[in-house]
Parts: structure tokens; C-alpha cells; sequence
């Protein structure tokens, strides 16, 4: 147990560097992230369901300019790694295992957010360690690994801690749930992503042409599912057709 | 105006993997500007002032992570011309400022606005048939874009020195950001009757229902977005709403 629960935080400290400190590569997206926990525990299935509905709740939120937004790797992380080190059953995760351990971290992300910041603003030291080297390279140098060291150790500590303390809590705390709140807490869980959906769509600028589009990709969806084998053809007239409509309009704005 | 310059291949790497550590001292008071400084350091004409180059490079810096590349191309052209006293330091400080705000705004609006949720939206379907290599697929499809961003903005830069607008106009980012945005769309709603499908089969009465019911519950997102509703609002909503239908025995979960 406290193997695995090493083992995640070390992962963790590895992946939340991806979102922080080093490459932005994505690693750190809840869909990468939780599957990859998921394979470390060996539950790529629960890694993947919990993945995706993270992914699609997280949309909101953009770390635009000097604004950081809510740890979403974190939220991966630590929900992956408590669902999966506590499941009640060995045959199985229940949805309602999941919804109950994500609101809790999500919860948690709020205090997380306050210590997110304050960390950013003590890296303001970085700065004082740079600019005392005797050169611009050495001074950069030593701040931006230290910089990469303390990003590490907060992953890696936060996620030791919160999943070692959280993880009886929770357990003990799901048990005395009366049976009856668990079937709005599986459909809560799949509906989890709308909140993300309906964010993403409230920025995007939603002309006519676009709001075909969303309809085209619904229509052709079910075509293809209920008709069998020649909506393929259908699927692509009507992305065709919604396509053409945003480029029409578009054409007309520019004209 | 320019002449074309180019690197050896090794120092275009060098110059590539240290950009990865752009935002490894991430604070509030200068943002990106230690890692645009380490990034940039060892490759500055050598015989310059140390304390004063830390002074100049340690500036506030910040910009999105994935155009930061053709800032930094496009400023060690202009320190190189600057050493053969073809322009001055101000120059090239008035250029890094001016395009760190110009390229912040429009790396964010493509990478984080647009890039990132249509990559996630179009993983999706591949968690649901591929599972466990969904998440390739998903590195894949975002990383070949921001690699070449990444790649194209510091060889470019460096190539086009003053003249990295010309770059960018060639770029077409907002034409881009249109066709993205419309295929985002559509994904949105080829995925609503997709996710359904994970638990209830297709063809029947109550899978439609059900389609109907989780597009209402998103139009209800959008509008509660709209409307700046704070997200914890939200959540207690939906979680309060999903509680009494299967309470009321509306749905069977």
C-alpha cells in the first residue's frame, strides 16, 4: 500500500512538473494523467472513465496571462489514486465511489489554489538568486533547476499527504452513506461533464453557422449509429454541410 | 531588409530543449522571464557585461509557453546584429516587450482555447474504443501542432528578426482558429449522444431521452456560465437535480 502510494506521488511529482515547470506537454491533462495512474494500479479502465469525464469537466478554466486556474493534474491525480487504492469492492469501481472522491478533491482545490499562489509568489526568490550570479547563464541556470526541484517536492508532497490522509476518510465516510444517495451520485458522476461542455460552449461565439454545426455532429452521430453502414456517407455530407455553412458565413462577414 | 541566417543544427536543439524549461521559476513578479533568460543565455554574444545582461533579461516576460520559441528566435538575431552595432539594446528590449503581450494573447486564444479542447473532444471517442491508448493519441494530436509551432517560431524568428510579423501574418492563426472552432462544435455534438452511449444502449426509447436530457442539462451549463455562476453553484445543482430524479425514480441508476 504506502509502495503504491509512493509510487504515485513520485509519478505525480513527475507529471505536475509537465504542468508547472517543464515541457507543457500535456502529460499533465486529466485524460493522460489519469489513465496513466490507472495503469500504475493496475485499472487502465477506471484510469480512462475517470480521464475523460475530468478532461471534459476541466474545459473551464484558461491559464490565460498572469491567471492560473484550478489544478485539474491534481484533481486527476488524487481522484485516480484514492478511487483506486480504496475501492470498497475488488470486482469493481462504482460510479459512486468516483463522484464521492471527486467532489472531495475538487473541494479540496480550493485551499490548493491559496497554496498554488503563494508558492508562485515566494518563487520571486528565484529572481534574487539569478541576478546574484556573477553571470546571466550560471544564475538562470541555478534558479530555473531550483525552480524545477520545488515544483517537484509540492507535487510530490501534496499528493503523498492528501492521498495517505484523505484516503481512510474517505473510505470511512462512503461506507456510512445511506445506499439510497448513491444512484444520484452515479448519475451525477455522468453528468459531470456538462458543466465542462456548456463552459467551452459559452466562449466560443455561437453564429448561426456554428450552432448547425453542433446540431450536424449530434444528427450525424445518431444517423450513424441507427442506420448501420451507409451513414458513413451521411456522417460526411452533413460535416460537409454544417462546414460549409460556418465558411459561407464567415465569407459573408469578410465581405 | 533581412538577410537569412540559420544556426548549426546542435544549437537549434539546444535552443529547442531549453525552451522547454520556460516556465520552470514561474513567479508573479517577472512571470517567465528566469526561464526566457536561461533559455537564451548560453547562445548571447559572448564579451557583453554579465550584470548587465542579468539586468536586461531578468525583465518581465510572459507570454504563452509554445510562441515563446520565435521571441526568443527572433531576439537573438537582433543581440547578434546588435554586437555588430547594426541596432541598439533598447531596440531589441522595445521588441521582446512588444511581442510578449501581441503573442501571449494570440498563443492563448489557439493553444488553450482552441487546440486543447478540440485534442480532448476528439480523444473522446478514442478513450471510448481504443482505451488505453487514448492518451497517445491525445499527446499525438496536440504535440504535433505545438512541436511545430515550437520548432517553426524559433527557426523563423531568428530568420525574420524585425520582420517576425511578416512571420506571423504568414502564420494565419485567426483563420485557423475559425475552422478549429466550427470543428469544435461539431465534435460537441457528435459527443453528447456518444457519451450516453456508455450507459444506456442506442435504439431505444429511453436512450433518447436520455440524449435529450444531457443536452438540456448543458445548455443549462452554458446559460449558468453566461450568467457567471460560481462553479460550486453549479456542481450543487447538477448533484442536487441528479439526486431527485433517481429519487423520484425518474431514472434508474
Amino acid at each position: 500500500m504506502f509502495g503504491d502510494l509512493l509510487q504515485i506521488a513520485l509519478a505525480g511529482g513527475l507529471i505536475g512538473l509537465d504542468r508547472l515547470a517543464f515541457g507543457q506537454f500535456m502529460i499533465s491533462q486529466p485524460i493522460v494523467a489519469a489513465p496513466l495512474i490507472g495503469w500504475m494500479l493496475d485499472d487502465v479502465h477506471t484510469g480512462v472513465l475517470i480521464g475523460v469525464v475530468l478532461e471534459l469537466f476541466w474545459f473551464r478554466g484558461l491559464p490565460v496571462g498572469g491567471y492560473v486556474p484550478k489544478d485539474a493534474t491534481l484533481s486527476a491525480i488524487l481522484t485516480t489514486g484514492i478511487c483506486l487504492l480504496g475501492k470498497p469492492s475488488v470486482s469493481g469501481v462504482d460510479a459512486a465511489w468516483l463522484a464521492w472522491v471527486f467532489l472531495w478533491v475538487w473541494g479540496l482545490l480550493y485551499p490548493i489554489g491559496f497554496l498554488d499562489r503563494w508558492l508562485r509568489k515566494k518563487n520571486a526568490r528565484l529572481i534574487r538568486m539569478a541576478e546574484a550570479a556573477p553571470s546571466l547563464r550560471r544564475g538562470a541556470g541555478r534558479a530555473t533547476w531550483t525552480g524545477i526541484g520545488v515544483f517537484f517536492l509540492y507535487y510530490f508532497l501534496l499528493i503523498l499527504l492528501l492521498t495517505g490522509l484523505f484516503l481512510p476518510f474517505l473510505r470511512r465516510g462512503y461506507a456510512a452513506l445511506p445506499e439510497t444517495l448513491w444512484g444520484g451520485m452515479r448519475f451525477f458522476f455522468f453528468l459531470l461533464p456538462s458543466i465542462g461542455i456548456g463552459s467551452l460552449i459559452a466562449r466560443k461565439d455561437l453564429v448561426r453557422g456554428r450552432v448547425l454545426c453542433t446540431a450536424g455532429g449530434g444528427i450525424a452521430f445518431l444517423l450513424f449509429l441507427t442506420l448501420g453502414e451507409a451513414p458513413g456517407i451521411a456522417l460526411v455530407g452533413l460535416m460537409v454541410a454544417a462546414l460549409g455553412t460556418v465558411y459561407l458565413e464567415g465569407r459573408r462577414k469578410a465581405l | 531588409m533581412n538577410k537569412k541566417r540559420s544556426l548549426p543544427f546542435v544549437q537549434w536543439i539546444r535552443l529547442l530543449v531549453r525552451s522547454f524549461f520556460l516556465q520552470a521559476a514561474w513567479n508573479y513578479e517577472n512571470f517567465q522571464g528566469v526561464g526566457f533568460a536561461y533559455m537564451l543565455a548560453p547562445f548571447l554574444p559572448a564579451g557583453a557585461d554579465g550584470r548587465a545582461q542579468s539586468r536586461r533579461y531578468l525583465q518581465c516576460f510572459n507570454t504563452n509557453p509554445y510562441l515563446a520559441g520565435m521571441i526568443a528566435g527572433g531576439t537573438l538575431r537582433l543581440e547578434e546584429e546588435c554586437a555588430e552595432g547594426r541596432i541598439s539594446t533598447e531596440q531589441i528590449d522595445l521588441f521582446r516587450d512588444d511581442l510578449t503581450g501581441a503573442l501571449g494573447a494570440l498563443g492563448d486564444s489557439f493553444v488553450w482555447g482552441t487546440l486543447r479542447p478540440l485534442a480532448g473532444l476528439l480523444t473522446v471517442p478514442a478513450a471510448m474504443f481504443l482505451e488505453r491508448w487514448a492518451p497517445l493519441f491525445f499527446l499525438l494530436l496536440y504535440n504535433s501542432v505545438t512541436l511545430g509551432l515550437r520548432v517553426s517560431g524559433i527557426v523563423n524568428g531568428y530568420g525574420s528578426g524585425l520582420d517576425l510579423l511578416q512571420y506571423l501574418k504568414r502564420l494565419e492563426l485567426q483563420k485557423k482558429m475559425y475552422w478549429m472552432n466550427g470543428l469544435t462544435l461539431f465534435a460537441v455534438g457528435a459527443l453528447m449522444p456518444l457519451w450516453v452511449m456508455q450507459v444506456l444502449p442506442m435504439r431505444s426509447f429511453a436512450y433518447l431521452g436520455l440524449c435529450g436530457f444531457f443536452f438540456v442539462v448543458v445548455v443549462g451549463a452554458w446559460m449558468g456560465e453566461r450568467k457567471r455562476l460560481p462553479l460550486p453553484l453549479q456542481v450543487g445543482l447538477l448533484l442536487l437535480v441528479s439526486h431527485l430524479l433517481v429519487r423520484m425514480g425518474w431514472i434508474s441508476f
